[in-house]
Order: structure tokens, then C-alpha cells, then sequence
């Protein structure tokens, strides 16, 4: 290649290596006859001036410049250009020999056929290929970490591990043992300082189903966590970063989620004042529907109790269709259900 | 032979079809769509006539009694006569539009659809000895709700059933043409005018059934020093003092609404309520007090009076109701766009939210909001939907048939389908776009 690109640059520069350069310099002495042969002209010249003082006193000036005889084709040693080392490459060489560690993309070693560039669209062009691609030089490659790199450094790391634990094969058993979950992030940079404030930043996270709660329990966690609860997955994410140390930040995590799991666990007065605004889903049971039902009932038959009303099939279908309604988006088919359910007790 | 065909079915149509004498090819053609019995009689010469007509004229039906229509009257044109109609609709039952339209094409003509049928099923079937069905329409906008309510009403006032109508209640809770204190209750808003109105409208829907039933006031009341009602008085009276006197007419319709409730039970008639827009009903009202705060719509007296007839502790009764989501919109607008772009630092948008209601529901549970759903649980939704096929065809026939629809391109097949297309088988769309053409 370097050959090639040598050959591309100014010519003149070539020119002066090849006269400074004292190999080629002896060469040029030892092919003398080119050279005296134009030193012998010249003074053969001037010598012919000289012999003829008959002719005029004046010696001839040449304005336009004679044609000089051409000088002879100077030998040009370049090496025979190689083809390139890709071309020379066997399917069945060590690939990590070659590539070792990231480089910067070489497209003569690269044994692929690659293209990248913008092409007008719709037209036949063809993006630039491999050779004088600055697109591929600007990404980064992974060369370096083909499979048989990587299980090369597994194969190295090897004898550093230990064996993992037994009864932790599948990630579900990780997750059964240990579902408190801490992410941090670490951070390399170069700057004249040391600290980066985002090292910080603790988020601890698990499923709330793997804590010991009842039904009031759960509910009440979900309302004191209020945005760190996560409904469709049913995680708890509390993100900890009021404190300027990472430990310290952990330590108030942990704190927080004590505290919310044992405060959920107590009844206080006041939550006995829960009203119909409140509720976090319908509870027909206490809902204006039962009781309009009910009175409906009772007015048809008069003498019919409350327990009966309530254990008619009718009815707890009609119920369960109310709840469905006001707990779920309401859409046709619901309301579809919730028809047919009322048209049953109506007619 | 066909001077006689034509006196004996000049004798049977309706009164308020106006047959264009202006020759009697024309003649035989309008009577030709109007009764495929003459049809078939004249077929021959009907082809000669009308090459035109080569789509099914099955697009009307005679039948303007609604307690007869049945499944084979589906799609199908029924008029009410011209008399029924103003008594029923003097009110504004309909658009300001629907009524310009119903004088352009000279008759009241509604289509029965599958939904009136359905509730006027139920509304046969019912046992009336139970406390009140309450039966709620929803749609879409433009889908034939209000229609719907108005073919059952003219049922209900054709079965004699005690009319209780309230086509706008925006006009009691929006822009009531004037509002007063109450003089019986200091928080409640009265509204005479709108009141009075709605009283005479009561009158003229019921006053035959008024003066059969002969209903009297269970108990005193006094509206002023001078101006007292004895318990067993005629309740008309309580309606002709209520008409005077328009300074009392709200607590007289909330006294005469209370009356007709309480007295339903003895099971000498029955109620039919017919709301359009009865989430309104439910929604804030504009009107304000005099420190211009918001008046709920509980304390509007007949807003108040009318709500109570939406539960179900009485008897022999039946309310048919429709939600809206245009009211949701408190500036009035006539087209329903598209969401606008929120507009940052726009005021009319802070306050009133987009002016359109595309993105909202049209269900009814949505509309009713929860005060609404505790109101009328249990209740029977009802879906009325866009035009099918066979409706909208017969759609486009009525208004060829009553040449609504002038270009030739339109009346084409081509031009149908593209009607089709355009208003995606909704039926005000469907008028708007034969609006234009």
C-alpha cells in the first residue's frame, strides 16, 4: 500500500529522493555516459562559437530555447506491489492473531466485502466500498471479539473463578432468594477532579408480591408509595439520591422500605372514614348499586330477605357485570354484559 | 280505469303529503313510489314512465301508527301526520336544521330503525306494576338518537301514556332565559320562563289525557298570601296559575312533576319521560348566583324536579333517555373537528378545553358520571348505531324521492357509493353531504 500511495504523491518529491538518496546517487555515476554525453554537448557548443571568428562578431541568441535532447528514462525501482494481505489469508487462520486487540479498521486485513456510504436514492449506485472509507474508520468495529476471542479470554479468566452456587441455576431461583434488587452505576472518565455526583444514585427495586402483605396491607403500600410503585410490573423502585455518599444513599433505601412495609402493616382510626371517592376499586357490596337493586327487589316481592336477594344467581351476575364496568375501561362488551344482565332481572 | 285508481288512493294519502298536480305523468310517478300496490297494477306503464326508477322504491311504508311497526317496517320511511307532528314537536324536538328540512321536503318523515323497535318492545312488555325501566341511548354523534327518542314519543302519545318531555335540558341548566331566586328555598334558582314554556307544553301534549284523567292535588299548597291551591283541587289548575303566573311557574312544574309521580301508583295511567341530553343534567351548570359562584344543577328547581323522576322508587312509568357528548363542549359549536393542537398560553383553551369532543366517549357510563350511574343502575343501554346498508339506501332514496339530491352525478351508483364512502354510513353526515349537492 505504501507503494502505492508513493506513487500517487508529487512527482518531484520522488524525483528528489531519488537524487539525494546515495544508493541511487552511485547509480547515476556509474551509468555516466548519459550524463557527460550532455556536459560534452554543452562545451561543444560553446566550443563551435569559439572556432569561427569569421562569423559574425555576436554570438546567436536563442530566444526560444532549443529543444534539448530528452534526457534518459531514469530507472524507477519500486518493489513489486504485493496484493493485499486479505487476499493472501487462509478460511482456516487463527482470526485473533490477526486482530488481536480494537484497532482502528484496515481495510486491506479485513477479509469482507464491505460497503458503506450514501447512495442517491433510487439510482444504481453502489455505496463506497472498503478502500478510502472514512465512514468506517469513524465506527467502531468489533473485530477483536469474535466468538473465538472471547471463549479465548473465558478460557484465561478461567482459572481466577469460582463455581457458581449450587440451587441458583435459573433465574427465577435468583429472583426467589434474592428479589431485592440494587443498581448503581460507575463511571470512568479523566478530569481534574475526582467526584461525579450521578455515582451516587441508588435505585433498589423488587416485586411487591414478595413481601408478607395482607389486602388492606398492600393497599395501603401502594398509597404511601404512590409513584415508586409500579402497577403492571408490581415492582417498588426507590431511587435514593438525597445523600452525597453512595453508601449513605443504600442506607436510606433500605430505611425507607422498612418503614413502608411496617407502617402498612398498622390500622389507624382515621381509616375507617375511607369513603366511595377513595376506593381504589368498586366494592359493590357497599356501592349504591347494591342498594338500588335491592329496593327494586323488595319492591316486586316484598317479603323476600336481603340474604336471598343477595345469593340469587341473577343478581351476583348483575354484580359482578357492575363491577367489571366501573373497574375496567368501560367498552361494548361490558356494557353488552351488564344489558343482558339487567334485562335478566327486568324481565 | 285509472281515473278511478287515482280517486280512490287520492282518498287514502295522508294529509300532509301535498301531491304536485302539475301533470298527471307526474301524478301516476309519485303515487307509484308511494304504494307499490298501484305499482304492480301500472308496471308496465310505470316503465315507460320512469326509467329512472330502476333502484327499489321500497323506501316507505304507510303505516304512521307506531304501535304497528314491526321488523318488516325496518328502513323504511313512516311520515306523522302534520297535526301529531306540531303537537308533539312545537317544543323543538328536533334541530333547528331537521325542522328546515321537514318544511323543504312538506312532511315529518322519520325511518324506522332497530332501536325504536327494540324500545318500544320493551316498553310493551314491561310490567308496569314494577318500579320504572329506565332505558338510556347512545351513539355516535349523528347516529340517530334524538330520531330514535321522537318515533317513541309519537308511540307514547298515540298508547296514551302521560308525556313528560324534555328535549334540551341545556336550555334549563345553559341559557335559561331568565333565572330568579327562589322565593320558597333561598339557595334554589328559579327559572319562570323556561318553566311556564315547558308547562304549556305539557299541556298541549296531554290535554286530552289531562281532562280524562281528571288528576287532583293531594295537598295544600300555597303560593302566595292570596293565591292557594286546596288539596283536591284539578292539578290543571296548578297548570293554568303556573301559566299565568310566571313569577310561581317553576315550583308549580316541580309541584305538578312531584303529583303525577306520586299519584302513578294507583295505576289509573302511565308515564312515559322521554330526556334527550340527559347527561346534562348531570354536568355544571352556567347558571350563577348573584356573588356569580356556580348553581348545581340540584339546585335549579325544575332541573331538581326532573331528576327525581330518573330513580326508580315508582311505578307505572317508563323513562327513555339519550346522552350526548356535544354538550360536553360548553361553547356551542355546530361541527364536531378533529383534537386541535394544544395551543401553549392560549386562554379559551385553558378554560374550556378543546373545542371538540372526538376524543371523548360515547358510552354511556362515561357520559352519566358516577352520580348519574347511581341514579339510573339498573338501567337498560340501548346502541343506536350507524345506517346499514338497506338504511342507507333507503336514506338515499327518500331524498331523491323528495329531489333533496339535484345532481345527476349523485343519483348514480358511483355517485352512491361515494355518498357511502364520504359519511362512513352516518346519518347527519349523510344530510350534510346531500346538503351540498
Amino acid at each position: 500500500m505504501a507503494n502505492h500511495v508513493f506513487n500517487q504523491l508529487c512527482p518531484h518529491k520522488r524525483f528528489a529522493f531519488w537524487s539525494t538518496n546515495p544508493y541511487f546517487k552511485f547509480l547515476r555515476l556509474c551509468s555516466t555516459g548519459s550524463e557527460t554525453n550532455v556536459i560534452n554537448d554543452w562545451h561543444q557548443s560553446v566550443q563551435d562559437l569559439k572556432s569561427d571568428p569569421n562569423e559574425e562578431s555576436f554570438p546567436k541568441l536563442n530566444l526560444i530555447a532549443e529543444k534539448t535532447a530528452k534526457r534518459a528514462e531514469r530507472k524507477n525501482y519500486f518493489g513489486e506491489i504485493r496484493n493485499p494481505r486479505y487476499k493472501r489469508m487462509k478460511t482456516s487462520q487463527d482470526w485473533t492473531s490477526v486482530w488481536p486487540t480494537a484497532r482502528v479498521f484496515h481495510p486491506s486485513t479485513v477479509p469482507l466485502p464491505l460497503h458503506m456510504g450514501w447512495t442517491i436514492p433510487d439510482s444504481a449506485e453502489v455505496p463506497t466500498g472498503k478502500y478510502h472509507n472514512p465512514e468506517l474508520l469513524k465506527i467502531p468495529n468489533f473485530l477483536h471479539l469474535s466468538p473465538l476471542a472471547i471463549q479465548k479470554h473465558c478460557e484465561a479468566l478461567k482459572p481466577f473463578c469460582t463455581q457458581w452456587p449450587k440451587g441458583l441455576e435459573t433465574d427465577r431461583k435468583c429472583d426467589k432468594h434474592f428479589p431485592i434488587e440494587i443498581k448503581t452505576q460507575e463511571f470512568v472518565f479523566s478530569g481534574t477532579s475526582i467526584r461525579w455526583p450521578a455515582y451516587r444514585i441508588v435505585e433498589l427495586s423488587l416485586k411487591m408480591s414478595d413481601l408478607p402483605l395482607d389486602d388492606h396491607s398492600r393497599d395501603k403500600m401502594r398509597r404511601l408509595l404512590m409513584e415508586k410503585y409500579d402497577a403492571k410490573s408490581d415492582t417498588i423502585i426507590i431511587t435514593a439520591s438525597k445523600c452525597p455518599t453512595r453508601r449513605q444513599n443504600y442506607e436510606y433505601a433500605v430505611y425507607l422500605l422498612t418503614a413502608v412495609f411496617f407502617e402498612s402493616l398498622k390500622v389507624e382510626d382515621w381509616e375507617a372514614e375511607k369513603a366511595e371517592s377513595d376506593w381504589e376499586h368498586f366494592y359493590w357490596s357497599e356501592s349504591q348499586s347494591k342498594k338500588s337493586i335491592v329496593s327494586y327487589m323488595k319492591q316486586i316481592k316484598p317479603d323476600l330477605k336481603e340474604e336471598d336477594i343477595l345469593n340469587d344467581e341473577r343478581i351476583k351476575s348483575f354484580a359482578e357485570s357492575v363491577s367489571r364496568l366501573q373497574d375496567q375501561k368501560e367498552d361494548k362488551i361490558n356494557l353488552e354484559n351488564y344489558k343482558k344482565n339487567v334485562l335478566q332481572i327486568i324481565f | 280505469m285509472i281515473k278511478t285508481l287515482l280517486t280512490t288512493t287520492l282518498a287514502t294519502i295522508n294529509g300532509c303529503q301535498r301531491v304536485h298536480f302539475s301533470s298527471k305523468h307526474q301524478l301516476l310517478s309519485s303515487f307509484l313510489r308511494q304504494n307499490h300496490l298501484i305499482a304492480r297494477c301500472l308496471s308496465s306503464s310505470a316503465a315507460a314512465t320512469d326509467p329512472k326508477h330502476t333502484i327499489s322504491d321500497t323506501f316507505r311504508t304507510n303505516e304512521s301508527n307506531p304501535c304497528h311497526h314491526s321488523t318488516q317496517h325496518l328502513s323504511m320511511y313512516y311520515t306523522i301526520p302534520a297535526d301529531v307532528a306540531n303537537k308533539l314537536f312545537v317544543l323543538g324536538g328536533f334541530d333547528s336544521r331537521q325542522q328546515t328540512s321537514f318544511k323543504t321536503f312538506r312532511e315529518t318523515a322519520l325511518m324506522v330503525r332497530r332501536p325504536a323497535l327494540e324500545v318500544m318492545d320493551y316498553l310493551r312488555r314491561a310490567d308496569y306494576r314494577r318500579p320504572v325501566n329506565r332505558y338510556v341511548l347512545y351513539g355516535n354523534v349523528g347516529s340517530g338518537k334524538t330520531f330514535t327518542l321522537n318515533h317513541v314519543l309519537h308511540y307514547g302519545s298515540v298508547e296514551k301514556y302521560l308525556l313528560l318531555y324534555c328535549p334540551k335540558p341545556t336550555d334549563w341548566l345553559r341559557y335559561p332565559e331568565e333565572t330568579a331566586q327562589s322565593v320558597y328555598k333561598s339557595e334554589r334558582m328559579d327559572t319562570p320562563i323556561d318553566a311556564a314554556v315547558w308547562l304549556q307544553h305539557f299541556r298541549t301534549h296531554n290535554n286530552q289525557l289531562l281532562d280524562e284523567l281528571d288528576l287532583r292535588a293531594s295537598k295544600q299548597y300555597v303560593w302566595s298570601q292570596r293565591e292557594i291551591t286546596e288539596a283536591g283541587d284539578p292539578l290543571k289548575n296548578i297548570l293554568e296559575h303556573g301559566i299565568s303566573r310566571i313569577k310561581h311557574a317553576s315550583d308549580c312544574m316541580a309541584v305538578v312533576l312531584k303529583e303525577i309521580k306520586a299519584q302513578s301508583s294507583s295505576g289509573k295511567y302511565r308515564v312515559l319521560v322521554v330526556v334527550d341530553k340527559v347527561n346534562a343534567f348531570y354536568e355544571m351548570s352556567q347558571i350563577k348566583y348573584p356573588d356569580r359562584s356556580y348553581v348545581d344543577a340540584d339546585n335549579i328547581t325544575i332541573a331538581r324536579a326532573f331528576k327525581k323522576l330518573f330513580t326508580n322508587d315508582w311505578t307505572n312509568g317508563a323513562v327513555v333517555a339519550s346522552v350526548c357528548k356535544k354538550l360536553m363542549v360548553h361553547y356551542r359549536i355546530l361541527k364536531v373537528a378533529g383534537i386541535p393542537k394544544h395551543k401553549p398560553r392560549s386562554r379559551p383553551w385553558d378554560t374550556w378545553g378543546p373545542f371538540s369532543v372526538s376524543h371523548l366517549s360515547d358510552l354511556p357510563l362515561d357520559l352519566l358520571t358516577d352520580a348519574g350511574f347511581k341514579d339510573f343502575d339498573p338501567f337498560i343501554p340501548i346502541e343506536v348505531p350507524v345506517y346499514d346498508e338497506k338504511e342507507m339506501e333507503s336514506c338515499l332514496n327518500y331524498y331523491n324521492d323528495r329531489k333533496w339530491i339535484q345532481r345527476p352525478v349523485a343519483k348514480t351508483v358511483d355517485g352512491r357509493n361515494e355518498i357511502k364512502f364520504l359519511s362512513a354510513y352516518n346519518p347527519l353526515e349523510t344530510y350534510e353531504i346531500c346538503c351540498a349537492l
